[in-house]
This record gives structure tokens, C-alpha cells and sequence, in this order.
């Protein structure tokens, strides 16, 4: 009798993305999008977390802080594009891994939403009567003029998509340049010209935050810090990965958080930080960064257009990062068949995945007719600003609490791929007869990652409605696809990852690596092939 | 921007920004915490200067 037929094995495809990111333009890819995020969160945060809105950015740091180790682990070592989704569909399978991946894709669409919204936030510094361009509807207050600019932004970024008019990778770079420089800027004159100590300890016994106040603005201020997940989806255009993504990912880490508590600091040394009216943030969230240049003596009258300027261009490219990102995340969860391939259509006239593009910016522009309709907000405070933030930290604590247990799971279950760089604190234990490094770091992570989720669960009305009943929506979907391919619904579709984690390495020219994970397997099997 | 230039303008502009923040310190802010930014601002601009002499072509 022969032996039982092995089960069938699915395998990765042969990537067709060349690897020709370098250092710089993968910390400049990686800074496009989180550098951004402080344009969006300052103000929102500021008036969540009132005086203790450094506080927020510092606990919300922290977090972020473990997250980027974390990627910046599992990016060296699974150098391909698809980030949290593949991270979580290796170490936990298939449902998990579309969880994490709708998760993230509910932050992309919301991305686009958001993003959008609030470049026009900054845009409209030089339109200032567009704030006073309101309509009662209902129990809404419509901001219709803001609305329509972000339909029409959109709309934009759907035409640039569809036509493949990409954003050089050279004017990435330069922007990028722009905004570090302009934030430095701002952030030394704010301090050395303007910033008061005096006022800052003054917010922080006046206006302190209560524990849901400073519980919902530290959950915000996580929102500050998304956007690590955009170098992971282009580790498979990276050169030499397993060198290049921890470093860019740590230097990354650095600045977003140095600029991100500096400018928190310098707000609490600026403006009072109460509640409602008496926030300086009041009537501003949607431009805060550009509100603190303008306070600033000498260079504001100069510094306050450039920064709306550069903000409104910088927030709109990272936008047009959330459907470019959609379209990679997709191509990804398609090509693993956790979403159908109908996705992964090409357009014959433009060569572009229109499909994707059409659809998840189509999800965009509901989200933002949802957002600006939702009832509350004032000619001055803007509640469609709070439903996407709501549903962004949602969907980036969501994702990133299924990356955390498939880092620790993966530790356990996949100890023989090389790990360039290992999240730091580790404890080794021994498992089934392998050395395996337990990252304590990892738990830290895990718990504080679990905590904002809580946060968000607990402090965002609206998030904690419409963020679950996406999820479940988009598994529902999930699970009618996969038995209607009869593929298991739930289990997993046999796969072989040894053979596609070293066809990655191979790929990625990391040959150091591809030895180290080749011995590692021929002692594994020959340690099994001793036993009795 | 060569390494030596580069150091230089971050050397000087620490030196400036240490100054401005001492002189405000001492006219508007009287903060014992915001004078030793500006102190450790002037040393650190300071130690820049020293090292990008070291880095003179």
C-alpha cells in the first residue's frame, strides 16, 4: 500500500514587483504617511485630552513605539507585500489573517475619507469664509461647502488611480523634505519665540483630563501614529530587507514621535486646552498645525500659508497612500484567496486594478456622506472629523491587536525563519525541542495595544458600532466567498511556506538569510528524523 | 550639504536658538527649567561647532 497523498499545497506566486526602494525612499514612503497624521490628530486630540494632551501623545507613543519594533520584526523577516494581513494569516491562518486585513482595510478606505477631509481642512485657510458655509439639515449641522470638497477630492484620487498618474517617487521626497524641515521650524520658533512653561503646568491643573477624557484622547492620539504598516507593504520592493526595514522602521519610529510630543507640548504652551470654547483648538481641527504657525510671532505671517499649504498637499498625498494601499492590501488577500480574484482585474486601457480602486474609493465616499450627515457638531466643530477618527482607531487597534499575537505565535510556530531584528526583551524557552526567544516586549505591546482598543471600544459612540459591524460584515462576505469556492470557511488552505518563505529570500537576494533558514529546516528534520 | 556644512548650520543654529530662548528667559518667561533648555541649546550647539571643525576639509 503507498503512502497517504500529501493534502494539496497552495504556494505564493512569483512576485512581479521589482525591488528598487532604497533606504531613504523607504523611510520617505513610510514618513508620507505617518508624518502626516500629526496634521490631522493635533487638534482632535487637543480638545479630547484638553491639558493633558501631551500626556495622550505620550501614552499613545509608547504603544506606537512597540508596534513599529513589532513590524519592523516581521517586515525583515517575511520581506512581502500584504503587512499585518500576511503576518497574521502565517502565524494565526486564513480567518485570522482576513480579519487583520479587513481591519486594515477599513483604515485605508477610512484613510482616503479622512484624509481628504481634512486636506481640505487645511486648503480652506485660504478660503476662510468656507467655515461659515453651513445648512441645518435635520439634527445635522451640514458643513456642505467641506463636503463637496471632499467629494470632489475623492473624485480626484479615483481619476489619478484609474489613469495610473502616480506621485513621483522624487516629489514624495521632496515633500517629505519640506515637511520635516517646516515642522522643525515651526517647532523650534514655537519654542524659542512663543512657547510658555508657565502656561503649560497651568493647563495641566486647570483643564485636567478626566479618565474618559484623557482615555478617548490617548485612543485618538494612536491615530497620530498609523501608517508603519505602509513600509511592511512595500517590503517587497525593498532593497536588501532584512538590512533596510529595521532601520528605516526604528528612524521612523523617532521622528514621528519626536515631532509628534513636540508639537503637543508646544500647543500646551500656547493655547489653553479647556473644554469646548475655551480649547484653542476650538473651530480648528481640521487645520491645527497651520492655527500654531500662525501664532507664532515674526515667521506666522509666513509660516501659517506654507504649513496650510504643505499640510493640505502632504495629507492629500497620504490620501491617495490609502488607495494606492488598498489596491496592494487586496492584491494581496486575492492572491491567498481570502477575497475573490475579481479584485485583481486589470484594466486592458489603463493598466491599473480599477476594480479595487472604484470600489474601496466608492467605500470612501460613503463613509464621508455617513460622516458629514451624523448628527452633532456645530458651525465650529465638526462631527464628521469625530465618526472617521472614531472608525480609524478602531481599525488600526484592531489590526494591530492580531499582528501582536501573530508575532508571539509566530515565535512559537515559525522558529526557524531568520529574524534580522528581534523585538527587544526576550526570554528563551524551550517548546517541542526548539530554543524559541519569548518577546517580553511583544506582551507589553500586546496589553497596551489591547488597552486603546478597550479605550476605543469604550469612548467612541459611533466606533464602537459601525468598526465591529464592518468586521463582521466584511466576514459574513468572507465566509459566503469561500464556501462558495468550497474552501473551508473557517479552517485553513493547505499552504507551503517553507518552500515560498525561501523562494521570498531568494527574491529579496537576502542569500545570508536563505542559508541560515535552509540549515535551520535540515536540522529540524534531522533532529526528527533521529527520533524513535 | 557636505558633513562639515551640515554640522556647521546645525552647530549655529543651535547657538542662535539657545540665545534666543536665555533672552526671553531673562525679559518675559522667567522659568528656571526653559534657562538650562537654553543652556544645554548653547552647549549642544557648541559641541556641534567643535566637531564640524574637526570635519573641515
Amino acid at each position: 500500500m503507498g503512502a497517504p497523498p500529501a493534502p494539496p499545497t497552495e504556494t505564493i506566486g512569483v512576485s512581479e514587483l521589482r525591488r528598487d526602494v532604497s533606504v531613504w525612499g523607504s523611510y520617505m514612503w513610510g514618513y508620507a504617511d505617518v508624518g502626516a497624521d500629526i496634521y490631522v490628530a493635533l487638534g482632535i486630540v487637543a480638545l479630547a485630552a484638553l491639558g493633558f494632551t501631551p500626556l495622550a501623545f505620550l501614552a499613545a507613543g509608547l504603544v506606537y513605539a512597540m508596534v513599529g519594533l513589532c513590524y519592523a520584526e516581521l517586515a525583515s523577516a517575511y520581506p512581502i507585500a500584504g503587512g499585518g494581513q500576511y503576518f497574521a494569516l502565517r502565524g494565526l491562518g486564513d480567518l485570522w489573517g482576513f480579519v487583520a486585513g479587513s481591519a486594515l482595510l477599513l483604515d485605508y478606505t477610512i484613510d482616503i475619507a479622512l484624509f481628504t477631509v481634512i486636506a481640505f481642512g487645511y486648503f480652506n485657510f485660504f478660503l476662510p469664509f468656507a467655515e461659515g458655509l453651513t445648512i441645518q439639515v435635520g439634527p445635522t449641522h451640514l458643513h456642505w461647502f467641506w463636503l463637496l470638497e471632499t467629494l470632489a477630492g475623492i473624485l480626484v484620487l479615483i481619476w489619478m488611480n484609474v489613469r495610473g498618474i502616480k506621485v513621483s517617487s522624487a516629489f514624495n521626497n521632496f515633500l517629505g523634505v519640506i515637511a520635516i524641515v517646516g515642522q522643525a521650524i515651526i517647532v523650534i520658533a514655537g519654542f524659542s519665540l512663543v512657547w510658555d512653561p508657565a502656561l503649560v503646568v497651568s493647563n495641566f491643573t486647570t483643564f485636567p483630563a478626566t479618565f474618559g477624557d484623557f482615555a478617548l484622547g490617548s485612543s485618538l492620539a494612536i491615530i497620530s501614529f498609523v501608517g508603519l504598516e505602509s513600509i511592511s507593504q512595500v517590503a517587497q520592493e525593498t532593497r536588501r530587507p532584512a538590512t533596510i526595514i529595521p532601520r528605516t522602521s526604528i528612524g521612523l519610529i523617532l521622528s514621528v514621535l519626536l515631532f509628534a510630543l513636540s508639537f503637543s507640548i508646544l500647543a500646551a504652551g500656547m493655547f489653553h486646552l479647556g473644554p469646548g470654547v475655551k480649547n484653542g483648538f476650538y473651530g480648528h481641527s481640521g487645520d491645527p498645525v497651520a492655527w500654531i504657525a500662525q501664532h507664532i510671532p515674526v515667521i506666522g505671517i509666513v509660516a501659517a500659508p506654507l504649513t496650510a499649504l504643505i499640510g493640505g498637499v502632504i495629507v492629500f498625498i497620504s490620501a491617495n497612500s490609502g488607495v494606492v494601499s488598498a489596491s496592494r492590501l487586496t492584491y494581496s488577500m486575492s492572491q491567498f484567496k481570502l477575497l475573490p480574484l475579481w479584485f485583481n482585474k486589470v484594466s486592458k486601457r489603463f493598466s491599473t486594478p480599477t476594480r479595487t480602486i472604484v470600489v474601496f474609493s466608492g467605500v470612501a465616499i460613503v463613509q464621508t456622506m455617513v460622516a458629514f450627515f451624523t448628527p452633532g457638531g456645530s458651525a465650529t466643530s465638526n462631527a464628521a472629523i469625530e465618526l472617521l477618527t472614531d472608525l480609524y482607531a478602531f481599525g488600526a487597534t484592531t489590526g494591530y491587536l492580531v499582528v501582536f499575537v501573530s508575532l508571539i505565535t509566530l515565535r512559537f510556530r515559525d522558529p526557524y525563519t531568520p529574524r534580522p531584528y528581534h523585538m527587544p526583551l526576550n526570554i528563551p524557552l524551550s517548546y517541542r525541542g526548539t530554543i524559541i526567544q519569548f518577546p517580553v516586549l511583544g506582551v507589553f505591546g500586546l496589553i497596551g495595544v489591547a488597552i486603546t482598543w478597550v479605550e476605543v471600544i469604550l469612548t467612541h459612540p459611533l466606533g464602537r458600532i459601525a468598526g465591529p459591524a464592518w468586521v463582521i460584515l466584511c466576514g459574513l462576505l468572507y465566509m459566503l466567498y469561500r464556501r462558495h469556492q468550497s474552501l473551508p470557511a473557517v479552517g485553513n488552505i493547505p499552504r507551503d511556506w517553507e518552500a515560498a518563505q525561501k523562494r521570498v529570500l531568494q527574491e529579496a537576494e537576502e542569500f545570508e538569510s536563505l542559508e541560515e533558514y535552509e540549515a535551520a529546516l535540515a536540522e529540524r528534520d534531522g533532529a526528527k528524523a533521529m527520533q524513535p | 550639504m557636505t558633513p562639515y556644512r551640515f554640522t556647521q548650520v546645525v552647530g549655529i543654529a543651535a547657538l542662535v536658538v539657545g540665545l534666543l530662548i536665555l533672552l526671553r528667559d531673562a525679559v518675559q518667561v522667567h522659568s528656571i527649567p526653559y534657562g538650562i533648555a537654553g543652556v544645554g541649546l548653547l552647549a549642544f550647539g557648541a559641541w556641534r561647532l567643535q566637531v564640524a571643525g574637526r570635519l573641515r576639509p
